[in-house]
Order: C-alpha cells, then sequence, then structure tokens
C-alpha cells in the first residue's frame, strides 16, 4: 500500500473513532486493528504513521488524545464520503453482495477522483446515509443542490402518478422508518408503485396499498426511467444495472 | 436461492429439536404475527370467544388469555397485539415483546398472511431466534388464491423447520387441524446471518450480555438498542433478503386477478382527494338517517309501546308511594335506569352499530388516516391518530386503549384530550343525534361546526404549548376493501349491544338508585342550587339540568337521554337545547373511561385532561349562551 493511501486508512479510522465522540489513543488502535481484521488484512496499528500524519500537519496528538487538524477533517472527510458513496452504490444500486461490496468500496475510497465522487452523489441525488444508516459528509455538489440530466435516481416525488418504478435505495431518517418501509417491502431492487401524491402519498406493491407522508415518500429514491419490462417480475433489471456499471466503468477510464 | 436450499438442509441435519415435552402442565400457547393478519379470529375460533376482530391494524390492544382442551390437553392461549418485528417501537408492541420476554410461551402459533408472506417471514426469523417451538398458520390462503397466488406449503415447512397449516379463520376451515398440530410444534431453523452481523454481534455480545440477535432486540435497554444501531439494520437486511429468497421460493403465482372492480373502485374513491370527502358524507349521512329514521322514529317508538303498558301496570301495582317513586317515578330506577337502556339507547345503538361493524369490516376506516393526515398536523397529530379517534365514535375506553399505539407521549396525550372532550362515544353520539333530528338544519349543522371547531383550537394550543421529544412520521398500510362478511358483522353488532348491556344497564340502574337516594335525602336539592351559579345563570338552563351532568359522569348516554326526556317535554328552547347538547357532548368521558385514561396517560394527567374538559365544555356553553 502507498504511503498516500496509508495516510487514508489512518484518517479513516480516526473519523470513525471521532463519530463516537472519543479521541484517545486506545480506542483508535482498537478500532483501527478491528477494521483490519474485519477486512482480513492484517498490519497491526503502527504508531510511527501518527508521527507521519503529524509531520504532514493533519493530526495532532498530546496526551494520548488524537485530533483531526482542519486539513486533516476535510481529507477524512473526502475519504469517507467515498467510501460511504461507494457502499451505497454498490449495495444497494447494484445488488453486491454484503462481504463483497464492503471489500471494493475499501478499495473504491482510494481510487475515486473528487469529481466522480461528485459525479456519483450526483447520480443518486444526493444520499444522506450509507446502507448502515451512517451519515454520509456532504459534499460541495450537495451543498450546491446540483442537479444535472445525468441524475438517474429522484425521489419518489418526483415520478409521474401512476407510473411502475424500482426503488434505488431509502435515506432513512429513523430506525423505526427504516423497518415499516421494509416491512412494507419497500427495499432497494423492489418496484413500486405510485398511485396518488395527495392528500398523502400512497404506493402500491403487488396488491398492498401504503399510505404515507410527503417528507417519508421524499426519502425513497428510485429509477427514473425503468419500465417493468417483465411481467410480474420486480426484481432487479439486468438492463439498468449493466448500463450504470458502463457508466462507472466509463468514469474510472 | 441454493444459499438457502443448502442453509435449509444443513439447518435440518443440526438443529432437529423435537418439540418442548407440554404434556402434564398446563401449555403456554401464544398467537403471534403481524398486525391485520387474523390473529384474534384465530383465537376466536379456537376458543369458541368472540375477542374483537376488524379489518384494520392494530384492533387488539392488550394480551387476552383463554384456558381451553386441545387434545386432552390443557392449553392456555394468548391472543397479542400485532408486532411486526422485535425491536423497541409502539408500547402497544412492547405488551407483545413484554410477553415473549418475561414469560416466554412454550408454543407460538405464528400467523401469516398468505397473500403477504414476506412481511410475516420476517416476523419468523426473528421469532426463531427466540428458539420456541413454532406451529406456523398460514392464514387468508383462500383469498391469496382469489389473487392467483399459490403457497406450496410442504416447501415451506421445510424451510422454516416447522409445521404449517393453511386457515381459514373467516368460516373456520383448517381450525381442528391446527389445534391437533400444537403438539406437534417444533423449533424453527435459524436464520443464516451475514458475516457482518454475526461479526457485529460478537462485537456486541460483552456489552449487551447477550448472544442472540433477538434477546438484543428484545432488551428494552436504549443503550445498547442504540449500540446495535447497525448491527440491526443488518439483521432486518437479512431478514428480508432471506424472507423474500423463501418467498419467491414457495409462492407461485398464477396472473394476478383484479379484486372486485367495485371494491376496487370504492377503496381508489375512499383516497381521492375529492372523492373521499363525498365518500364520507354519503357515509355519515348514511348513518345519520339508520339512527334517526329507523332507530330513533321506528324502533324507539315501538319499544316505548311496549314499556309504556308495563309503566302503568307497575304504577298501578306500587302505588305513588315512596315503592311508586323509587321504581317508575320522574327520578325512578326503572324509568330513568332500565327503560331509558331498553327502549332509547338500545335501539339507537344497534342502528348505529349496524353500519358501523359494516364499515370496519370492508376495511373503511384505515382510509380516512389519508385524508386526515394533514389536516391532524394543526393540532399536533396525524393520520395515525384517526383510527383512534374514529374507535372514539364507537366506544371511548376502547379509543383511549388504542392510543397506545401512537408514537410519542405528546400525541398520546392530545388523542386522549380531544377523544374525551369531543368525541360522543355511539350511544350518546346516536342519542344526540336523535335529539339534533327535532331543531332545524342550520342548528344542526352550527352543533356540529362548534364543536369541530373547540376540538380544533383546543388541539392546536396543546399542540403547540407541549414539546415534542421527536417527530413521528405517518406511514400506514391500507387493507384491500373487502366484501363485508355479513355473519361477522351482524355477531360483531350483537356483541357490541350484548357488551352494552350487561356493563351499562348495571350502571344505569345504579347511578338511577344512587340520584333517587340523593334525591330522596335532600342532597340533590343541594347539589342542583350548588351547581346553579353554573347551570342557571352561566348556562342559562333549568336547574335540574345539574341532574344530567351529574349522571353523564356515570354514562354519558345517560345524561342525553335525560336530556332527550326534557326536550321531548318542550322543557327547553332551542337556544337552551343547543347550549344544553353542548356541553354534554364536550362534557367529560364516563368512569370507564376515566379508568382506562389514568392508566394509559398516568392518573395525574388523566385528572388533568378531566379538569380542562369540564371546563372548556362549560365555557364553550357559557360562550354560546352570551353570544346568541
Amino acid at each position: 500500500m502507498e504511503k498516500h493511501d496509508q495516510h487514508d486508512e489512518y484518517l479513516e479510522a480516526i473519523y470513525h473513532v471521532r463519530e463516537r465522540d472519543h479521541s484517545d489513543l486506545k480506542s483508535l488502535v482498537e478500532h483501527y486493528n478491528d477494521l483490519h481484521a474485519k477486512q482480513g488484512s492484517n498490519p497491526g496499528f503502527d504508531p510511527g504513521m501518527l508521527q507521519d500524519l503529524e509531520e504532514h500537519n493533519l493530526v495532532v496528538v498530546a496526551n494520548e488524545v488524537v485530533r483531526l487538524t482542519d486539513e486533516g477533517l476535510k481529507r477524512a472527510e473526502q475519504i469517507v464520503r467515498r467510501h460511504r458513496l461507494a457502499e451505497r452504490l454498490l449495495a444497494d444500486v447494484l445488488h453486491m453482495d454484503h462481504a463483497e461490496s464492503e471489500e471494493a468500496a475499501c478499495e473504491f475510497e482510494h481510487v475515486i477522483a473528487e469529481e466522480i465522487a461528485d459525479g456519483i452523489c450526483i447520480l443518486l441525488g444526493h444520499p444522506r446515509t450509507c446502507p448502515h444508516g451512517s451519515p454520509i459528509p456532504p459534499g460541495a455538489c450537495c451543498r450546491a443542490g446540483a442537479t444535472q440530466s445525468i441524475t438517474a435516481v429522484v425521489p419518489l416525488t418526483e415520478v409521474a402518478i401512476g407510473s411502475t418504478v424500482r426503488v434505488a435505495y431509502v435515506n432513512s431518517l429513523s430506525d423505526a422508518e427504516q423497518h415499516h418501509l421494509t416491512h412494507f417491502d419497500v427495499v432497494p431492487g423492489n418496484a413500486i408503485r405510485l398511485h396518488q401524491l395527495s392528500p398523502a402519498v400512497i404506493i402500491a406493491r403487488a396488491e398492498r396499498m401504503v399510505a404515507m407522508e410527503k417528507a417519508v415518500a421524499q426519502n425513497i429514491f428510485v429509477w427514473r426511467n425503468w419500465r417493468e419490462d417483465t411481467a410480474g417480475k420486480s426484481k432487479a433489471d439486468g438492463e439498468t444495472s449493466h448500463g450504470l456499471w458502463k457508466r462507472v466503468a466509463a468514469l474510472f477510464s | 436461492m441454493a444459499a438457502v436450499t443448502e442453509q435449509a438442509r444443513s439447518g435440518q441435519a443440526s438443529r432437529v429439536t423435537p418439540a418442548r415435552k407440554i404434556a402434564g402442565s398446563v401449555a403456554r400457547v401464544a398467537i403471534i404475527g403481524v398486525p391485520n393478519c387474523g390473529k384474534s379470529l384465530i383465537f376466536n375460533r379456537l376458543t369458541g370467544r368472540f375477542a374483537s376482530t376488524a379489518n384494520y391494524p392494530y384492533t387488539t390492544v392488550e394480551v387476552e388469555e383463554a384456558k381451553l382442551v386441545i387434545n386432552g390437553q390443557g392449553v392456555a392461549l394468548y391472543d397479542t397485539p400485532g408486532i411486526t418485528g422485535l425491536e423497541l417501537e409502539s408500547e402497544d408492541e412492547a405488551m407483545t415483546r413484554g410477553l415473549l420476554r418475561d414469560n416466554p410461551p412454550d408454543v407460538i402459533i405464528q400467523c401469516a398472511d398468505a397473500g403477504n408472506l414476506v412481511r410475516s417471514l420476517i416476523l419468523t426469523a426473528q421469532l426463531a431466534e427466540l428458539q420456541i417451538p413454532t406451529v406456523l398458520c398460514l392464514n387468508m390462503l383462500d383469498e391469496a388464491t382469489g389473487r392467483g397466488l399459490f403457497v406450496d406449503q410442504h416447501a415451506l415447512s421445510e424451510h422454516l423447520g416447522v409445521p404449517v397449516v393453511p386457515v381459514c379463520a373467516l368460516d373456520g376451515r383448517g381450525i381442528k387441524e391446527l389445534g391437533k398440530m400444537i403438539e406437534h410444534a417444533r423449533v424453527p431453523h435459524l436464520v443464516l446471518r451475514s458475516f457482518n452481523l454475526k461479526h457485529g454481534l460478537e462485537v456486541l455480545a460483552p456489552t449487551t450480555r447477550c448472544a442472540g440477535c433477538s434477546s438484543v432486540l428484545l432488551a428494552e435497554d436504549h443503550e445498547s438498542q442504540r449500540a446495535c444501531h447497525v448491527v440491526w439494520r443488518t439483521a432486518l437486511k437479512s431478514h428480508h433478503l432471506w424472507a423474500q429468497k423463501i418467498a419467491d421460493l414457495v409462492v407461485k403465482q398464477a396472473g394476478l386477478e383484479p379484486r372486485h372492480p367495485f371494491l376496487a373502485g370504492l377503496a381508489n374513491a375512499a383516497v381521492h382527494p375529492v372523492g373521499a370527502w363525498a365518500l364520507l358524507l354519503l357515509t355519515i349521512a348514511v348513518i345519520y338517517l339508520m339512527v334517526v329514521e329507523v332507530g330513533a322514529k321506528f324502533l324507539c317508538k315501538q319499544a316505548d309501546r311496549a314499556i309504556a303498558p308495563m309503566v302503568a301496570l307497575i304504577s298501578s301495582w306500587a302505588g305513588h308511594g315512596l315503592v311508586g317513586d323509587f321504581l317508575v317515578g320522574p327520578l325512578g330506577v326503572l324509568t330513568l335506569g332500565l327503560f331509558n337502556a331498553l327502549g332509547t339507547v338500545l335501539p339507537i345503538l344497534a342502528t348505529f352499530y349496524l353500519p358501523f361493524c359494516v364499515l370496519e369490516e370492508i376495511g373503511y376506516f384505515p382510509r380516512l388516516t389519508v385524508q386526515f393526515d394533514r389536516l391532524l398536523r394543526v393540532v399536533g397529530l396525524n393520520g395515525k391518530a384517526v383510527l383512534p379517534m374514529t374507535l372514539g365514535f364507537g366506544c371511548s375506553s376502547v379509543a383511549c386503549l388504542s392510543i397506545r399505539r401512537l408514537e410519542t407521549s405528546k400525541e398520546r396525550f392530545i388523542a386522549a384530550f380531544l377523544i374525551s372532550l369531543g368525541i360522543p362515544c355511539a350511544a350518546q353520539l346516536g342519542v344526540v343525534i336523535a335529539i339534533l333530528a327535532a331543531l332545524p338544519l342550520p342548528a344542526v349543522l352550527g352543533a356540529c361546526l362548534a364543536v369541530v371547531v373547540v376540538q380544533v383550537a383546543a388541539g392546536a394550543m396543546l399542540g403547540r404549548v407541549i414539546p415534542a421529544k421527536q417527530r413521528s412520521h405517518f406511514m400506514v398500510e391500507l387493507p384491500p376493501l373487502r366484501p363485508p362478511h355479513w355473519g361477522n358483522v351482524l355477531l360483531r353488532t350483537y356483541q357490541r349491544i350484548a357488551e352494552f348491556a350487561t356493563e351499562a344497564i348495571p350502571l344505569f340502574l345504579a347511578s338511577a338508585a344512587t340520584l333517587f337516594i340523593l334525591h330522596y335525602v335532600g342532597l340533590l336539592d343541594r347539589l342542583r342550587n350548588l351547581l346553579a351559579p353554573v347551570v342557571v345563570s352561566s348556562l342559562g338552563l333549568p336547574r335540574d339540568y345539574a341532574d344530567v351532568l351529574l349522571i353523564t359522569l356515570a354514562r354519558r348516554e345517560m345524561g342525553a337521554v335525560m336530556l332527550k326526556d326534557m326536550a321531548d317535554s318542550h322543557r327547553l328552547n332551542a337556544q337552551q337545547l343547543f347550549v344544553a347538547l353542548l356541553v354534554i357532548v364536550l362534557f367529560v368521558p364516563c368512569l370507564t373511561t376515566g379508568m382506562v385514561l389514568g392508566r394509559v396517560l398516568g392518573w395525574a394527567r388523566a385528572a388533568l385532561v378531566f379538569a380542562a374538559v369540564t371546563t372548556i365544555a362549560i365555557g364553550a356553553g357559557a360562550v354560546v349562551h352570551l353570544l346568541w
């Protein structure tokens, strides 16, 4: 692994620990080793790297407490953002297997350029959380509310009434909501039909109907142009995924 | 898919656990299932009892128990409120989770809706981790078949590792087999969890001191719940994935048949921005006509005709002394208590409940949530509160029990307050409608408007004043409209009337006797004098309206009947009648509801509701008296 990538790994770990309101060295070491054990690689925590990061003015270490500098925080946010965006794309949108997508996301975070990350973010309609529910740090594109013609995934409230669309992902607000939506079968890959928008949003799946307020429906993101080609079959349709794959591949080439 | 079968096979090899021996002592059997899958109907069929059932989620609000003998084995059967999963959520679900955690049953009958198997299977996956012998009861199979869905029960049984019994709870097919299967219940296979979940649990195990995912989910401890956040999401995802795979394997779809075209049209109309209001008005008009034309004008007259000779007979037998007065005098126990109940309330109640039960049966009420969601936001609630409030038009105490399914304590308080304030229960509403029929139309509309204005004003104020910790989101499943099963409708109507007869008539008699005794010892006069400043000066009503208020404390409809008597004898002018009606509609709910409120909200809050409601009721009456 290159030094730059190693920096990223450490910054990512510090950011995770920081998200849990910790900053002590012990938690960091534990988390770092844990993270790498999970990925199957085990280089072990190297205190020398912290020094290295300090020299690059990315962290400040004092009294067993590790803090990110402004520059370090900015870079860490970008790494985490890339990782979590990649997770969203791979797990929810492209239906990659969980373990597989985790591995791929770890690779993605080092190779995606900032503009490409923004591209994925716009493509997915600025998701706010990763599939595990952790927040995705917003990028410049989110703050600008950028939309482009490339946006393929839109909130459910923006498709035409009566159309059947496929769920790309759910930007969930709470566990309870996530739970209800899953119970109503509103999960990535499933087809739903928008029945009406007012006075409350109603969606139909098979013969079941679920009513919800607009604020909830706005968090259900769907593929804009997706037709149910195989009647009765609501599972992922290869065409779209394939097309997207090509597009993603094009972004990298 | 291969993974699933493989897992089922390996699961079978390693985990074939015979059903726990349940012979000897009484076996505790709990019916568990997602909301609105027919648990109560199954309970009723197994026990021959009538727990209340309806076509909307969360009809059952408390765990019910019945002792019975199945195949020579003593069984304590529990009917439970629906749960969607084992995590912390509404208090309503907490009750079922509490049963599973603190007092786990020997056998679980999991009731599943064959037409929506995935939803039930997610719960199956979570229940499996409790490792309690289970029978899966596949309900509403006929409805699913009617829609072209076929469920391979043998394959399902193989995948889950538990016996599967197809049942049609509506007409009772398969119930016998279900009873027989209880002793063949088996511990279900554990659902394979993804690597991440296993890892998450290993990490969490030391902090939460529990091994299984479901035990983590069952924990009431918020901290461990929060710690489980990530694990939980992954668990939900893998459970859903598993459920969908199993459903794909066992459910065959042979072309979706459209539902009954009329009902489908009606279902759409009921959520249409304009159609919904037309339908609601039509519904109210039908109920109004039923109550007034059939109930008040026809049935009550017939009942009066039957009762009048009895009164004459009794008074000629008892004379005009104390005994005669006690029995059939103006405040007599029989006239005020029994005959009012039988001659006025019962016929009106019957004509109100019949259409109400039809609406309940076809599944109309959940659709009101769509229509009222935005309006209820004005008073700090959302569409979910419609169901308890609609139930309030049936019986306030039942409604107050069902507010437990609202998510935040703010919503529960506001809903309880509004139900207590301005939603008359069926019996009172029926009598009030009968009184209103005598008033000109503008006055009727004015009265409705006045109640709505007071409700909205009070609700809006509460919505602003009470701080909210978190906002709950509106999300409700709309069950398909079903053609009414007339047997069920009649049974349910009968059941409610019988409930009234056994519960309310003794209270009617007791309160009539109390009033008579108060009158006899002269206390009633003192009470009337005490209340005179309010009743006579502020409200401009006759002194004995105080009796109506006192009686309303015991039973709402009994006060209404007394007022009807006052109106029928033309003792009140239109303005007085208007004020009198407004006050008793807004006035406090009956004692039973008071007890329920105390339990649900806590006694201090319940007392606050009572005090506030009384003040508002009298205040509103006084304002109308001043302005008219």
